[in-house]
């Protein structure tokens, strides 16, 4: 569904996206992931058409770059920031971004209606958008991103700043994108939420893929090994090991041991391996 | 077409919700035009540059055109008759002082038969300064006679005639004018803000990822600002005629006055647009820009009022051209070619600031 090879884009000396490939498959919600910095959002941007690459290919569905109004349809974007009028109701705010993707009538009139119920907004259609709650700005964010049926769709944070009710409700959403066929790449910070939702996961930093495959690969390649953390009388001590037997051997050797739990490695631990832990603040 | 239709319907809706935005669009110029006409009414006037025709051409008449010539209350102007006219009705003088023929045997007769005439023709917004007039016109030829004595003159004082009317227009014919461009000020501000808040809520990155290219989102918004600009004319119009009883002297050329007017502000608010990162730089920078051209244009300050330079200066002020095609059709008697230059003026400068507006935003995205 979307392709990207040797993709790379700079502003000035700062190399935003360094050749960068990345193939999706129809159907799957893929997680990209990334310190703040790292090339996402250059590279969504890329995507859509925003920016035009340096060098470098990107493919969507059959083809056509992604500023030809034909490839534009095929793709759904809900951006981090809430682009919403807040004068304007629910429903208008959807009319309105019907009808630049051309829909009309009683198409359009459908499609409004299906988005609304898709996201749980129905009954509140008729309410400024400037009175909707948080996270219901961010579920008509998405309504607005699934009018014109796309076929890729690009979620950047789609949950930062909801309450969980609204997260659950906008991944259960997307999972149900997922089994009407639309490819999905999801942006988050939230690893939790990648981990649920998504088949396959890449890691980028300084503009690089680093990593990429399902979260199972992700964590036995990357998530480093698991861990026994044992709390004696007066210290903590934690051993990583590769095998129960190894674990107790090592608790076994810890003077009055007072409790004990286990650590596995999870997407986090993948995410902190690969990009260090060090802050990012650019 | 009908994506760019949607936008100019979207802007709409929206400026229509905002209350305070709708209060300067509409109720300010109303207010503003209100407030001049008032002041208008009550004046009392100063005057200066005068066009003399001597219709007589006697020692007495020469004589009295001479005393004008060196009173310094007066500027007397070399103007042919019809180029008077012509400057009177363009607001470039004041007046046309007509010595009839037969004023200066009337005025050596003074005191034993009729008085003399003088006439008078007077660019009415100029009202403050034709009382004054009166009363040098007198002293002047008095002076032109070596007499001290003082004695009745009648003074007949003409509107600008238009094709088919004299025309001497009511205070409130004057300021609304400066009350229509006032309000298109406001709808231009409210518009090039609209489209900088779409910038920085992310209303435009939803757009840009659409089917769209960056002409349709401007066109959108120019459509959108037009017909508001038109909307607030057509108010104005329906209040002034409705409240004051105000009648345009003709429509068509109104009309035309107006779409032309509606096509430069249009363009200036495209240009404006592209100016500052947020809704308070842009609405400062743009706030600064059109203050400037209407302080120059005669938009707070009569031009009357002004130093010669300053009103040689608001020529580069579309504001100064929009009243006068306003005034052109409403009072002015215009005729359509008089209405060519400053119409012309307008369109040309719409169109270097929509391609000018075009370009920049064009680069900022």
């Amino acid at each position: 569904m979307l392709h990207l090879s040797n993709l790379s884009k700079s502003f000035g000396s700062n190399r935003a996206v360094d050749d960068l490939h990345l193939t999706i498959h129809s159907g799957e919600i893929f997680g990209f992931l990334g310190p703040n910095g790292a090339g996402k959002s250059t590279t969504v941007n890329l995507i859509v058409g925003l920016l035009e690459a340096d060098s470098g290919a990107i493919q969507i569905g059959d083809g056509g770059t992604p500023r030809s109004p034909r490839v534009r349809e095929s793709i759904g974007l809900a951006p981090q920031s809430l682009a919403l009028y807040d004068s304007l109701t629910g429903r208008e705010n959807l009319e309105f971004v019907g009808k630049c993707y051309r829909l009309k009538g009683t198409q359009l009139a459908e499609r409004v209606d299906w988005a609304l119920d898709f996201v749980g907004l129905r009954d509140r259609q008729s309410d400024r958008a400037e009175a909707y709650s948080g996270g219901m700005k961010r579920r008509l964010n998405l309504a607005a991103a699934l009018l014109h049926q796309p076929k890729l769709l690009l979620l950047d944070e789609p949950t930062v700043g909801v309450d969980p009710q609204s997260r659950n409700a906008i991944l259960e959403r997307v999972l149900d994108l997922k089994r009407a066929g639309c490819t999905v790449l999801y942006t988050s910070h939230y690893m939790e939420e990648v981990e649920r939702i998504c088949d396959r996961v890449g890691v980028i930093d300084q503009g690089k893929m680093l990593a990429v495959g399902t979260v199972e690969e992700l964590i036995a390649e990357h998530g480093g090994a698991h861990a026994v953390i044992a709390r004696g009388q007066e210290e903590e001590h934690r051993f990583e090991m590769s095998s129960p037997e190894e674990a107790l051997r090592a608790l076994a050797e810890v003077e009055n041991l007072r409790d004990f739990h286990t650590e596995r490695p999870n997407l986090e631990s993948v995410f902190l391996n690969l990009t260090g832990r060090s802050l990012r603040d650019s | 077409m009908s994506q760019i239709w949607a936008i100019a319907c979207k802007d709409l809706r929206l400026i229509a919700r905002d209350r305070s935005g709708l209060f300067f669009v509409l109720f300010f110029p109303i207010i503003f035009a209100v407030f001049f006409g008032s002041m208008y009414a009550g004046d009392d006037g100063r005057s200066i540059p005068m066009a003399v025709y001597d219709a007589d051409e006697t020692t007495v008449s020469q004589s009295f055109r001479e005393a004008l010539t060196g009173d310094p209350a007066i500027e007397v102007m070399d103007f042919s008759h019809e180029e008077a006219q012509d400057a009177v009705r363009a607001g470039t003088i004041a007046g046309l002082i007509r010595i009839p023929e037969g004023f200066g045997a009337q005025l050596e007769r003074m005191g034993r038969g009729p008085p003399p005439v003088l006439s008078l023709l007077v660019d009415p917004t100029r009202r403050a300064e034709i009382a004054m007039l009166e009363g040098v016109l007198t002293r002047d030829a008095l002076e032109s006679l070596g007499s001290e004595q003082i004695a009745p003159m009648t003074i007949e004082i003409e509107g600008l005639e238009s094709s088919s009317e004299t025309v001497m227009p009511e205070p409130f014919e004057l300021s609304f004018p400066q009350g229509i461009v006032w309000g298109l000020l406001s709808v231009v501000m409210s518009f090039s803000t609209s489209l900088v808040n779409e910038k920085t809520t992310g209303t435009l990155l939803r757009l840009r990822v659409a089917p769209l290219n960056s002409g349709d989102v401007l066109a959108g918004k120019a459509i959108a600002c037009f017909l508001l600009s038109l909307l607030v004319c057509g108010i104005l119009l329906a209040v002034g005629a409705a409240v004051f009883g105000i009648r345009p002297v003709s429509w068509p050329l109104l009309s035309l006055g107006l779409l032309c007017v509606s096509y430069c502000m249009t363009g200036m608010m495209l240009l404006l647009a592209t100016f500052g990162n947020n809704e308070r730089s842009s609405s400062n920078i743009g706030w600064s820009i059109m203050m400037l051209f209407a302080m120059l244009g005669g938009g707070m300050i009569p031009l009357v009022f002004m130093a010669d330079w300053m009103v040689s200066a608001s020529q580069v002020s579309p504001i100064m051209w929009s009243v006068m095609v306003v005034e052109g059709g409403l009072w002015r008697g215009f005729s359509l070619q008089d209405m060519i230059q400053p119409c012309g003026i307008l369109l040309a400068c719409g169109t270097a600031c929509f391609l000018l507006g075009t370009l920049r935003f064009r680069r900022s995205l």
